[in-house]
């Protein structure tokens, strides 16, 4: 899961992980964007973040699990009206039947 | 030629569009220095102009403030003339513009609004006359001040002083803040990052910014844009104007197809072409993303909405209110080609096979309702906006639009269905027709419900689909709404509301569960891992080498700020959470600390833990005890210097979950920074031994008893949780029962349940909405008709019925919007009830205060002292004191240390307390979105002194008071809906009741126009029941004058009859003449050249054969004529539809080349009783007719209703109308004004007609046609036998 998240995020593409979304998933995005959402709704939330973003790159440095809650951290860079940024990602997984889905991402 | 304009001229438009987006990519790339340079410039030169656009704006605000008298009689100084002041300053405050008044000799007179720093040049200035304008520092951010003159009679003039934020201190995006700053929003729109520099005069780069006086007062600075970036901003540009334009293109072509189509295919071709150009034109605008991708906002915003149906049919509000319309229009025009009644080879299929089809085709209605289930179910899931959310009655847009996609979505479903269900009838009848089809039908419905009862489905509860069946049901078979197209369309509109809003109520109710269960997940997770990633990227922001420097600094203000500014660049800040940001020095002295969010104690309990640590830590304790304790995850990190030294230590607190701006504002859990999710208020309970021991408010008894059920069942599995709804004094609540973790008691989640009252507002919003919807079409249909050239037609039942309905809702509405005013009244009463007790209460507490007590005066300019923690603490209510106009204390320091809250008393409230001596003021004031009340109160000493004042904010429980007033509203909409339906009823019936009257009159004077005399008025009506009544007389006398007409009628016709035999006898007779004559010459031609032995007589012989021939058949065809108008063939009734007669003689003309037919044949006619023959030789022949008059070129607009309880047909032509004086004889037989007809057609057609109580009537306009009205009274349903 972790792996499609950071190859989702350094490519834009929120395909490549939105199979691991459950029902609901909590969304924190940069620019003010946040909460819990559908599966669906936050498929296209991120379609949209990454639409207005052209993500160069993310690595999840640090991955560990606090409290049986599997987490993930790093950074992405992109670029925004012609400037270079970066922003810190955060990823929580919760198990969910057999296999473990996404709880929170944050990408800020 | 022409035809290659269009294509050529497309050809050129996307050739334009791709050179110029090459020309643009080639400068990008190959001309960096040059394009960076230009969007530097654009850039910049959009920053100076909006710079200077907001100068004018407050200078402008400045001049016209300036004039008013009141202003100018202020500068005397008298209090009422500073509270006249205040108000004028007050009463036209712009949000976001600070104003100040200043006297002659520059001391402020009255002022509203942000304060700030003045120069005093400025005001000199202003007060010699000379308007001027600078940049200061202020505690809150960057401001730009105006500072204008306001000249005075007296020779005593003042100046007027504005202020606005140009840059806020901090850059915060959070739920208090929002600020975003004038270099900020200028850089989104420029593409380029713009900075204003004001602090260095000899700046060389960049665009100069002036002052109202022209001097120079700072630059405007754009950063070099990104090349990468820059290129493909520029693709995304034209990829999105390529989509753009070629959906405008693709919109345009479908529009032409439509128009063409209906120009020159069939009507079933032109309806199949319509329709697949509708789904095309669909599919290509969601292959194109128009207009999703380009706007992305308002009703486009998938935040607000997205579903996962296929194709993103439905990934946006709009797309999915798009997808319905088209769903919606194609259904419709598919019914309108589709007959009602099953084609003769489906009807004469065994019996037990239309058996099976009909049973196959309940199982399809139950499909399709659970396919609604489905969409209805997204819509509640997949959406941040709730039908039945507390809020105001009227729906905002979004969720307007998002209601009427759901209704339209149920409207498609409801259309299906009852064609479907009128099928299942017709195929389940034994005969073919007969209400035993109906009962047979229904029983197959029923068993297509237990089919899919037998597999329950969360989508659809049984009771819910039985109740959608039996509605359907009732409105297939029972047609009760038979009426116009407009009416029948009404009625399927509101009945789709009433099936749309018990689904929505199942879903929302769910939804609101599933929600609260997830946060009891969150809320009881031991360590949050989230929070743990926020204190440590809050330690990196105070580990910031440059910060690091600052704590060296000699600038004590520097190193004070240290903390504030770490924090306001973390996402703690963002997140709005409670927090704490410390530096202390290695010997453990505090040399910098910010904190917010009013949870310092529970901070500061946990802080001393951390002390100092060699390397990073962070750790997460529970502070407090009980449901209110709160998790605060707390980190240190040594701040090492340049030279590898430890310099001091930096510390982060924070509160897990808690946003509260003052003491007793409620808890938002896990509601982050700007977000539009629905999270509940929820109210967390701790049971130990079955017994409640704390709640975050108490809408629980301390001791409350775990309800047995939920015991024993979190007993029997501890691993899953219980929902229980209870009511009790604070109103009803649901409430999610779990075992905590380690099985350490009970947890409660409770949330406020609006029961009824909820689906009361969810029905009265998707009422508004049906109603609007309703309107919408109505409006549309009358304004097609109005261009069309059309005439709207109105019953004078309907007028009257409107005028009924408008005259109950009028004083309806006047009463709901007193009530709702009423209710706003009652809130800000007690409200303003609770701050009077709150703030009389902290006055007289403060005026005891020994220090206070002891100095005879406030303090000044202290930091918070203890006591003000204290008294907060243990009143529970955070508050501020005043002296004169500036702040003294506050329990809430870091609002104005942070700069949201100004610093000086608002204007309003000095006024009120200080120059008009008032005892208490309630202002309203505002931080980002969030509104509250402040209650002012002067603290008086020696009696009637006043030492100061004391403000105590309040954001009044404002969720639940929302809650409560949108539930209150809802029951008292609920009501008016209630009585305006009554009303309608009620004035339905009246108006039925007075109206059947005149509507007889009105159909027998119909009757006698088109010239049947046996109808009678009076006979329709009970003995009496008129009596004296002007209707009744004018009913009586309509009786009496067709009875006389009858008699002289029945004279007339004999008399004509006379006549006309005679007339045909003539006619006759110089009919037969007109063939003789050649006739005659014709033999005596030929015996003439018989006598002369001509040489050619073979020749003659052959052409005078012929022409007595021809002369002989013109006879025939004579004879033919007379016969047939005299003798009719034996008619032949039969039950039939006029559409299909009609729509068959209309085809026999289609190909004629020039005509074109306009064709609107209303559904589900009743049937006529005629010679199906005959009335369709009446057709063609009145078609003949128009299309000869029109000599082969021309429009026929071909129409059917059912209009007053008749079937009628409508055929409009443009040809060039038929002169005056031929009106009258037009049904007079052998009248004609064509030379190769006998003139019988039209009289053929009227007999026939009233053979079978059928009418003409022919009008005519010159220049613009002739409009031929059929009618035929509907066959009776015992003639069907």
């Amino acid at each position: 899961v972790i792996d499609d998240v950071e190859r989702g995020i350094a490519s834009g593409s929120v395909a490549e992980f939105a199979a691991h979304f459950p029902s609901q998933v909590s969304i924190t995005l940069r620019g003010g964007e946040g909460g819990t959402y559908s599966s669906s709704q936050a498929y296209y939330l991120l379609d949209q973040f990454f639409r207005l973003r052209r993500f160069t790159g993310c690595r999840l440095s640090t991955v560990g699990e606090s409290g049986g809650v599997p987490f993930a951290t790093g950074n992405a860079t992109y670029t925004l009206k012609g400037a270079r940024e970066s922003a810190q990602v955060y990823l929580a997984l919760v198990r969910s039947g057999d296999r473990w889905v996404i709880s929170q991402i944050n990408i800020y | 030629m022409r035809r290659l304009i269009v294509p050529g001229a497309l050809i050129v438009l996307f050739g334009v569009l791709w050179g110029w987006e090459r020309t643009a990519l080639m400068r990008a790339e190959g001309e960096w220095d040059e394009t960076s340079a230009a969007i530097r410039t654009d850039a910049e030169r959009l920053g100076a102009g909006e710079f200077q656009r907001r100068q004018s704006h407050l200078y402008v605000r400045l001049e016209a403030l300036a004039s008013r008298p009141v202003i100018r009689e202020a500068l005397c100084g008298t209090p009422d003339g500073r509270a006249a002041a205040f108000a004028e300053l007050t009463g036209g405050a712009e949000e976001g513009i600070g104003l100040e008044l200043r006297g002659p000799d520059g001391g402020v007179v009255a002022w509203s609004g942000m304060g700030g720093p003045t120069p005093g040049l400025l005001v000199r200035s202003a007060l010699e006359g000379a308007a001027t304008s600078s940049v200061v520092k202020s505690p809150n951010g960057t401001q730009l001040v105006v500072a204008a003159a306001v000249p005075s009679d007296a020779g005593l003039g003042g100046a007027l002083v504005g202020r606005i934020l140009l840059s806020p201190a901090y850059q915060l995006r959070n739920s208090f803040l929002r600020s975003a700053g004038l270099a900020e929003e200028v850089s989104a729109r420029a593409g380029t990052r713009i900075v204003y520099q004001f602090d260095d005069p000899t700046h060389d780069e960049g665009i100069a910014l002036t002052g109202i006086d022209g001097a120079l007062i700072g630059y405007v600075v754009a950063s070099p844009p990104d090349r990468g970036a820059t290129v493909e901003s520029i693709r995304e540009e034209f990829s999105t104007r390529r989509a753009v334009v070629l959906a405008a293109v693709l919109l345009g072509a479908g529009a032409w197809l439509v128009l063409t189509a209906r120009r020159r295919l069939s009507r079933p071709a032109a309806t199949a072409t319509v329709v697949a150009v509708l789904i095309g034109l669909r599919a290509a605008l969601l292959a194109l993303g128009v207009p999703s991708d380009v706007t992305q906002s308002g009703v486009f915003d998938s935040a607000l909405y997205a579903s996962a149906f296929g194709g993103g049919v439905a990934r946006s509000i709009g797309e999915f209110l798009i997808t319905s319309v088209v769903a919606f229009a194609v259904l419709l025009l598919i019914g309108r080609l589709t007959p009602e009644n099953l084609p003769e080879a489906v009807r004469r299929q065994p019996y037990p096979l239309r058996l099976a089809e009909a049973g196959l085709l309940g199982l399809f209605v139950m499909w399709g309702l659970r396919g609604v289930a489905a969409v209805v179910r997204s819509a509640v899931y997949d959406s941040v906006l709730g039908v039945s959310e507390p809020g105001p009655i009227m729906p905002s847009l979004p969720l307007a639009a998002l209601i009427a996609a759901l209704l339209i979505t149920v409207l498609c479903f409801v259309m299906v269905a009852l064609r479907t269900l009128e099928a299942m009838r017709q195929l389940a009848a034994v005969e073919g027709s007969g209400g035993e089809g109906a009962v047979i039908a229904l029983a197959l419905l029923a068993g297509a419900a237990l089919f899919f009862d037998a597999r329950p489905n969360p989508l659809l509860p049984s009771g819910l689909r039985w109740g959608i069946v039996v509605v359907l049901s009732l409105m297939a078979w029972w047609k009760f709404w038979r009426g116009s197209s407009f009416t029948r369309h009404a009625t399927r509109t509101l009945v789709s509301a009433a099936l749309l809003v018990p689904l929505l109520a199942y879903h929302t109710d769910g939804r609101e569960r599933r929600t609260v269960e997830t946060l009891a997940a969150q809320v009881l997770r031991p360590v949050d891992a989230w929070l743990t990633v926020v204190v440590d990227e809050g330690l990196s922001r105070l580990s910031d080498p440059g910060r690091i420097a600052s704590l060296r600094a000699w600038d004590e203000t520097r190193r004070l700020s240290a903390a504030f500014d770490a924090w306001a660049s973390s996402i703690a800040s963002r997140e709005g959470y409670a927090a704490a940001f410390t530096v202390v020095d290695t010997a453990g002295r505090e040399l910098s600390r910010f904190s917010i969010g009013g949870m310092n104690a529970a901070l500061r309990s946990v802080e001393f833990e951390l002390g100092s640590a060699p390397d990073r830590l962070i750790i997460a304790r529970d502070a407090g005890s009980g449901p209110g304790a709160v998790a605060v995850y707390a980190g240190v990190t040594p701040l090492i210097g340049d030279e590898g030294v430890i310099e001091g230590f930096g510390r982060v607190l924070i509160a897990a979950g808690r946003q509260s701006l003052f003491r007793g504002g409620n808890p938002s859990f896990l509601r982050t920074a700007g977000g539009r999710d629905r999270a509940p208020e929820v109210v967390i309970s701790e049971f130990r031994d079955g017994r409640l021991e704390a709640l975050t408010e108490p809408i629980f008894p301390i001791g409350h008893r775990l309800p047995d059920t939920v015991r024993a069942k979190l007993v029997a599995d501890p691993a899953s949780g219980v929902w229980w709804e209870e009511e009790v004094a604070a109103g009803r609540f649901e409430t999610w029962y779990v075992t905590k973790p380690g099985g350490d008691g009970v947890a409660g989640l409770s949330v406020p349940t609006g029961g009824s009252a909820d689906l009361l507002l969810a029905l009265v919003r998707v009422l508004i909405v049906a109603g609007s919807l309703i309107v919408l079409a109505g409006a549309g249909f009358v304004a097609s008709r109005l261009l069309a050239g059309g005439r709207i037609q109105v019953s004078f039942r309907d007028r009257l019925l409107a005028a009924l309905v408008v005259s109950a809702l009028v004083p309806l509405v006047f009463m709901t919007v007193y009530g709702q005013q009423y209710a706003l009244d009652r809130l800000r009463e007690s409200t303003e009830r609770a701050l009077k007790e709150e703030t009389a209460s902290l006055a007289e507490r403060i005026s005891a205060e020994p220090a206070f007590s002891r100095r005879g005066a406030l303090p000044s300019d202290d930091v918070t002292p203890g006591w003000v923690e204290t008294l907060a603490t243990v009143t529970g209510t955070d508050f501020n004191v005043y002296r004169d106009s500036l702040l003294s204390y506050s329990s809430r320091p870091e609002l104005f240390t942070l700069g949201v809250l100004d610093r000086r008393m608002p204007g309003d409230a000095f006024a009120a307390v200080m120059l008009e001596g008032g005892r208490f003021h309630m202002g309203m004031e505002r931080i980002g979105t969030i509104e509250y009340a402040v209650g002012y109160r002067p603290i008086l000493l020696d009696g009637d002194r006043v030492a100061g004042v004391v403000a105590v904010p309040t954001l009044f429980r404002q969720e639940r008071i929302e809650a409560e007033t949108a539930r209150q509203n809802a029951v008292l909409f609920g009501i008016v809906a209630f009585v305006v339906l009554t009303m309608i009823g009620i004035a339905s019936f009246f108006a039925n009741r007075i109206a059947a009257p005149i509507r007889r009159l009105t159909e027998a004077t119909a009757h006698v126009a088109a010239g049947n005399l046996d109808v009678t008025v009076a006979g329709a009506e009970r003995p009496g029941r008129l009596a004296g009544d002007e209707v009744e007389m004018l009913v009586q006398s309509f009786d009496s004058m067709t009875r006389e007409l009858k008699r002289g009628r029945a004279d007339l016709i004999r008399a004509e009859r006379e006549m006309a035999w005679r007339e045909m006898a003539r006619q006759v007779a110089h009919e037969i003449k007109n063939p003789l004559t050649p006739m005659k010459l014709s033999i005596q031609h030929l015996r003439q050249t018989y006598r002369d032995r001509a040489p050619d007589f073979d020749r003659i012989v052959e052409e005078v054969t012929r022409t007595v021939g021809e002369q002989i058949d013109a006879l025939s065809r004579i004879a033919s004529e007379f016969s047939r108008y005299a003798r009719m063939p034996e008619r032949k009734l039969a039950r039939c539809t006029m559409n299909e007669v009609l729509g068959e003689a209309v085809r026999l003309f289609e190909r004629e080349e020039g005509v074109h037919f306009e064709t609107s044949l209303a559904p589900d006619l009743p049937d006529v009783l005629a010679d199906r023959e005959e009335l369709r030789r009446a057709f063609i022949n009145v078609i003949r007719n128009s299309v000869q008059a029109m000599e082969g070129r021309g429009t026929i607009d071909v129409e059917t209703s059912f209009f007053e309880g008749r079937v009628a047909a409508l055929l409009r032509d443009s040809g060039p109308g038929i002169p005056e004086d031929v009106m009258p004889k037009l049904f007079t037989p052998n009248f004609s004004t064509k030379t190769d007809g006998m003139g019988l057609g039209l009289a053929m057609v009227k007999r026939m007609l009233d053979d079978i109580g059928g009418t003409i009537a022919i009008a005519s306009e010159r220049g613009k046609g002739v409009t031929v009205t059929i009618t035929l009274p509907p066959a009776q349903e015992e003639a069907r036998a």
